[in-house]
């Protein structure tokens, strides 16, 4: 069974901002755990996220569809999504899907905290 | 629930038909009591008889001693007179029914009895009392003792006879009868005493078997009430802990049972839903693709499509637009299952209508999304590679919507086709974007349109197949037939994962420019 760790912490830099680091595999039956994250800090009225991609082996579409299903939400309550820790297999399907013309995308934590602050 | 189920559990409600534990329980320990009482009362009693008659014996003795010794010269005289003082001496033991002194014939010399009637006359021959003889310890050879009965009242006596010995001659016999009715008293009283107290333990006994049997039964009980609920479907029910024992541990070991039978119905319940699921989606699949493969002049296509376990979504169709144009088209869908399914039919329908309205390809591509995209479900999107051949032209157009680019192998090279385009689905119209692109097609090209279920295809140390390893194995399959050439590259996928099973559907789609 692959199983996914979800960390949710307030970022060291502002604690206005989530960061999600995830490790190990977002699939079909994981992402249901992510969601359920999501909702929380969603119902918290927390809508700043970074999401730390770094430690994921495996994502799947139903993985990436979940940033997809809650962006709108976010964004129309003036938060966003921006994501950190890529790797070079995820930027490369970020690039396929058309991610990239969708979501931002920093080298660090702190560089996306900034984004933030100047959004 | 059936009727055989509620029969069973009835007949367990009315308890049980045999003798009940208690029953058995109260009946064993008091057999047993009484038993062992039994035993032990009859071996008190006869220790106490032994010992009453010894102490009988040892008086006997003594006075019979007495009598003899003490008579021996008026016997030998024959002085009646005074052996009739010793025979009253005698009787002055008041256990002593009678005491008769005779003469070396036999011939009655003195006798007294202690109700005063004489069991036989002066001068008469005496008849010793007749019966059991009586082996005792410290009773001497020359004398006799047996149990009999007295011929006057009829009460048994110990009869003792002894030898009336003068200057080492026997001279006559002395015989004095003792009275066992104080023996038999107390016996009597000590049996009814042992017997009485035999009672009340064999009492006691049975109220503790009753108490134990209760103990026991107790939680039994209660397992069996738990049992029924269980059987009713009630997979809450559990029994109450009590102890530390033997039953305790049957206690936890059935909630345990109660417990693991509810985890194992609601994953029964979870796999047949998902079960179900997955048939409904795969037959939503199986109507979405398409039931032959279209001929077109100076060209041959070939598809192989295999589902994973869970159905992963993915297309190819074939619309022909007019004489000389078809598009072939291979989509993957992010969701699994009925959702999933469903998704991909509705693009599939749209594409169709969009298709033959016969825009550009990338318009093609952005229509159907701006249709679609409302309607999708919230986190769903849907990659395409969408490519019209012109079999007049021998141009292939492309535009991809996120998916994978195809591949164009040529002399033994392999080249992308990848035209820039978002996933359907992801973002309203005014956001999409869709690139076209035109590929001249030679003769002898083989183009391959694929969903990620091939790339990413895993064996069981979890490496993937790999864009390379499908590009050497389309460049190694590109001059053989096209039926081999598809077997040849699905082979290849299949080597490679070595029987680990699916996680996406694979869809591989060829086509080839006759030579």
């Amino acid at each position: 069974m692959d199983l996914l760790n979800i960390e949710v912490v307030d970022s060291a830099q502002n604690a206005e901002i989530v960061v999600f680091r995830l490790k190990g595999h977002l699939d079909a039956q994981t992402v249901r755990e992510l969601e359920g994250s999501f909702t929380l800090q969603l119902q918290a009225a927390r809508v700043r996220w970074i999401v730390d991609l770094g430690g994921l082996d495996y994502i799947s579409s139903a993985g990436l569809g979940s940033f997809i299903g809650v962006l709108a939400e976010l964004q129309a309550k003036g938060g966003n999504i921006f994501f950190i820790g890529m790797t070079p297999k995820i930027e490369k399907i970020f690039k396929m899907l058309g991610f990239m013309r969708i979501f931002k995308i920093f080298a660090s934590e702190a560089e996306a905290v900034r984004a933030f602050k100047g959004a | 629930m059936p009727d055989n189920a509620s029969g069973i559990l009835g007949q367990i409600v009315d308890g049980p038909k045999g003798l009940s534990i208690r029953t058995k329980l109260a009946a064993t320990l008091a057999g047993l009591v009484t038993l062992s009482l039994a035993l032990m009362a009859a071996f008190i009693l006869y220790e106490c008889r032994q010992a009453l008659l010894e102490e009988a014996i040892r008086r006997g003795l003594t006075v019979g001693r007495n009598l003899a010794d003490y008579s021996a010269s008026a016997v030998l005289q024959k002085d009646s007179l005074q052996a009739i003082q010793f025979t009253k001496d005698a009787l002055s033991d008041d256990a002593v029914v009678h005491a008769v002194l005779t003469d070396d014939q036999g011939v009655v010399l003195a006798v007294r009895a202690s109700s005063g009637r004489l069991p036989a006359e002066f001068g008469a021959k005496w008849q010793p009392l007749q019966g059991e003889p009586v082996r005792a310890e410290g009773v001497p050879a020359d004398v006799q003792v047996v149990e009999s009965k007295d011929p006057d009242s009829g009460a048994s006596v110990l009869a003792f006879d002894f030898p009336v010995i003068q200057a080492g001659v026997t001279v006559g016999q002395a015989y004095i009868a003792l009275s066992q009715e104080k023996i038999r008293e107390v016996m009597e009283e000590t049996t009814l005493k042992v017997v009485a107290l035999a009672a009340v333990f064999v009492l006691l006994a049975l109220i503790s078997a009753v108490m134990l049997a209760d103990v026991i039964v107790r939680p039994v009980k209660r397992l069996t009430r738990g049992a029924l609920a269980v059987g009713g479907g009630d997979l809450d029910a559990s029994v109450e802990v009590r102890s530390d024992d033997e039953l305790g541990v049957l206690a936890r070991t059935f909630n345990a049972m109660t417990q693991g039978l509810k985890r194992a119905q609601a994953d029964l319940v979870e796999k047949e839903l998902l079960q179900r699921d997955l048939s409904i989606a795969q037959e939503i699949q199986q109507g979405l693709l398409p039931k032959k493969i279209p001929q077109i002049p100076g060209y041959e296509l070939a598809a192989f499509y295999a589902p994973a376990k869970e159905v992963g979504g993915d297309l190819y169709d074939f619309i022909p637009i007019d004489k000389h144009r078809m598009v072939v088209a291979v989509a993957d869908v992010s969701g699994k299952s009925v959702p999933g399914s469903l998704g991909m039919a509705m693009t599939r329908s749209v594409l169709r209508a969009e298709a033959l309205r016969q825009g550009a390809v990338g318009e093609t591509l952005s229509r159907t999304n701006a249709v679609i995209q409302p309607d999708i479900r919230r986190g769903m999107f849907v990659t395409l590679f969408y490519a019209m051949l012109d079999s007049a032209k021998h141009t292939l157009t492309c535009a991809n919507a996120g998916h994978n680019p195809a591949f164009l192998a040529r002399h033994g090279r392999i080249q992308e086709i990848a035209p820039e385009g978002m996933a359907l689905g992801l973002v309203p119209a005014a956001q999409f974007f869709s690139d076209e692109l035109v590929v001249e097609i030679k003769a002898g090209d083989l183009v391959a349109l694929y969903t990620d279920g091939v790339t990413e295809a895993m064996n069981s140390s979890r490496e993937e197949y790999g864009e390379e390893r499908f590009k050497a194995a389309l460049i190694a399959a590109s001059a053989k037939p096209l039926a081999e050439a598809l077997k040849h590259v699905v082979d290849s996928v299949r080597a490679f994962v070595a029987g680990a099973p699916p996680n996406d559907d694979i869809t591989l789609v060829l086509l080839r420019r006759r030579a």
